[in-house]
């Protein structure tokens, strides 16, 4: 059953709604965090090893010169 | 049909288990983001009042399972070092730098919704209780393996973090005792294995899925930072150079 008679009251916490939804709130900062950061180190390390490896060696696929 | 020690060998190969997470990691993220948000929304919405503390109780719906995974996450931990120290597993030591990154963060999340617990509760953000100091040194704990991998390079740097890891598993059992060693502010654990649980179904559910999402919010975080480290420690193999030649455009 749902506790709260309105969206303010929810918001509220019966007077303690700054330490719930603090608490809240900075948990899903640094979760963000926890997610985005492995995600980005990834993508940065397969850019690298990217722009280091030798061009394609297939004649094919042109890239850019006619 | 592989034996169970070749599939554990090839597992134990950081480039298969790359492969084999990347087909896993879709579903973990969808069952961790599902099972953490119905819990959550049940704890903070749903779930009754405490009958002293009111609503800064919903606090425990995360303060809870984090603080659970902060620990169980050093064991894991500490385990990765002595398989890395015994069998030279080059994946351990990976596991090992991936739990120590992510058993800080939660260590940190526990310590910080500790607080702002506490503060509705005992009336202080902090108290150098016997819970929450060791809970500290478990961060400190934490940071040491992160700063130990990084002080040396190659394997120096994975001995040294795994031999901290191992040492530091003293600890882990005196937080779980400290409630009871020290009658002191934070309250004994209310979830017990064995024994009753002296708290209402109403609170007690919710509080349970909260449990089952973070751990697996946990594995999801552990699996993503490994898949990182693994980039990081074989960015010279072909395999990598492969991968991520195929993944232009």
């Amino acid at each position: 059953m749902y506790r709260f008679e309105s969206w303010g009251e929810f918001l509220a916490m019966g007077g303690h709604g700054w330490f719930v939804w603090g608490a809240y709130a900075a948990s899903m900062a640094v979760f963000a965090w926890l997610v985005a950061a492995p995600l980005l180190r990834s993508r940065a390390i397969l850019d690298q090893v990217r722009r280091a490896a030798p061009p394609p060696l297939s004649p094919t696929e042109p890239e850019g010169e006619a | 049909m592989a034996s169970w020690p070749q599939w554990l060998h090839r597992l134990g190969s950081p480039r298969e288990f790359y492969r084999l997470s990347g087909r896993a990691l879709p579903w973990l993220a969808v069952a961790a983001a599902g099972v953490s948000m119905v819990g959550l929304v049940w704890g903070l919405a749903f779930a009754p009042p405490d009958a002293r503390q009111g609503h800064s109780f919903r606090i425990a719906y995360l303060h809870v399972p984090v603080s659970f995974l902060a620990l169980a996450g050093y064991y894991l931990m500490a385990l990765a070092g002595a398989v890395g120290l015994v069998w030279r597993v080059k994946l351990a030591h990976m596991t090992l730098r991936a739990a120590a990154r992510v058993g800080a963060a939660f260590t940190f999340v526990a310590l910080l919704t500790g607080a702002l617990w506490g503060k509705p509760t005992w009336g202080t953000y902090w108290v150098w209780d016997a819970r929450i100091t060791s809970m500290l040194i478990l961060f400190f704990l934490y940071l040491g393996v992160i700063a130990l991998g990084q002080a040396y390079r190659g394997e120096r740097a994975d001995r040294a973090a795994a031999v901290l890891a191992l040492v530091g598993t003293v600890n882990v059992p005196i937080i779980y005792k400290s409630v009871d060693w020290w009658y002191t502010l934070h309250q004994p654990a209310t979830i017990k294995l064995t024994g009753t649980t002296t708290m209402h179904p109403a609170m007690l559910h919710p509080l349970l899925v909260c449990i089952a999402g973070f751990y697996l919010f946990y594995a999801l975080l552990l699996v993503l930072h490994v898949r990182a480290e693994i980039l990081a420690g074989e960015r010279r193999t072909r395999w990598v150079r492969e991968l991520a030649l195929g993944e232009r455009g």
